[in-house]
């Protein structure tokens, strides 16, 4: 059977896939159905059955197969090899930013788009690293166009907020792209959790904590900065986390951050602070 | 070990950042956020390649109001925490 093309797009970067195995097709068409895209690719990614000469044995199967966290990405010359952790020898994928091509072996029949969320993280992070633009583990949501972004460790109330929040449109419960256009910043909604295609311009940063009663305070920019750092994705490359760095900089500069300690019944949107 | 004699540099693979005064370091490898105060951050940036440690002391003692004793613990105990997340290599 031939080969079938899916083009999926977040964040103003498009990529289309090449897919062997048609289950993993459909599998990928339903995962990223808000992100389906007709727009010339900025990359390709060929996800392709593995080589005969890939050998994986029983334990490294099962390794990769039970934790994603066992991939990594290794830097040689100008490609970037994802590979497993344990054995850096066994590459299972490649990005070369160069020619704007990614490969990645489907590995499990059983198991449609083993590794190709994780394996998308990487790309998105290589080729937003020199477009002003990265991303956060946070939930992104847009109210009259306009966007806030709540930050935190699992269980702080992200999705809590967001089902709190029904006058607003999800960007995303999981994952946001933050982005510089002209003199401002915006936030878009990644294909991680529940999540939307759309944008907004960014108006406010929350960190979030449970609390009593909703009370917000004002965070210093430095402060600002660390924790959004902490929360963002950065990865092996020093140039690309020394940008997203300075990134973050001018969005402390520019945004609003602000520590929110909330509850269950808190008037979230009624008591926010006036963001200019 | 660090010591008076020990020579120190930034690791040059830690991005960082003076913002406010204050600086953010990223150590990806540790996974860390290290966030300095004002007065972390002028020592931060007094840091140049191979500086010693015994010149650091002498910076903070120049610098800030402390006596030299005082001085030498803050430092030694500020490089040991930037030491421990190697943001600092030492020689």
């Amino acid at each position: 059977m031939s080969a079938k093309f899916l083009k999926i797009e977040a964040a103003g970067i498009c990529f289309r896939v090449r897919i062997e195995r048609p289950r993993t097709y459909l599998y990928l068409k339903r995962r990223f159905k808000n992100f389906l895209s007709k727009r010339k690719p900025d990359f390709t990614i060929n996800f392709i059955k593995p080589d005969k000469d890939l050998k994986i044995s029983r334990e490294l199967f099962e390794e990769l197969a039970n934790n994603p966290q066992s991939l990594i990405l290794i830097k040689s010359e100008e490609k970037y090899f994802f590979s497993a952790k344990s054995e850096p020898s066994k590459t299972i994928g490649f990005i070369d930013r160069n020619r704007n091509e990614c490969l990645l072996y489907d590995l499990f029949a059983r198991w449609p788009g083993s590794f190709f969320t994780d394996f998308i993280l990487f790309c998105f992070y290589l080729f937003f690293g020199y477009r002003n633009s990265f991303m956060l583990h946070a939930c992104g949501l847009s109210q009259n166009s306009e966007g806030y972004i709540f930050c935190g460790p699992s269980g702080s109330g992200k999705s809590t907020v967001a089902r709190m929040s029904k006058d607003s449109q999800l960007l995303s419960d999981e994952r946001l792209t933050i982005s510089k256009n002209g003199e401002g910043f915006y936030v878009y909604g990644m294909p991680w959790g529940k999540a939307q295609n759309n944008y907004a311009k960014l108006k406010g940063i929350f960190f979030l904590n449970r609390g009593k009663k909703i009370a917000f305070k004002r965070l210093k920019p430095s402060l600002a900065a660390s924790r959004i750092i902490h929360d963002a994705s950065l990865f092996l490359d020093t140039s690309i986390n020394a940008n997203i760095l300075n990134l973050v900089s001018r969005v402390v500069d520019l945004v609003p951050c602000y520590e929110m300690h909330f509850s269950l019944e808190s008037p979230i949107w009624e008591k926010m602070p006036k963001l200019n | 070990m660090l010591t008076l004699d020990s020579c120190i540099g930034r690791n040059n693979d830690v991005p960082w950042r003076i913002i406010e005064e204050e600086a953010v370091l990223v150590s990806v490898d540790r996974g860390e956020v290290i966030h300095l105060n004002s007065v972390g951050a002028q020592i931060w940036n007094s840091i140049e390649s191979k500086t010693k440690v015994s010149e650091i002391i002498e910076y903070i003692y120049e610098t800030f109001d402390v006596d030299k004793d005082a001085a030498a613990k803050d430092a030694l105990e500020f490089l040991k925490r930037l030491k421990e997340a190697r943001v600092i290599d030492v020689s």
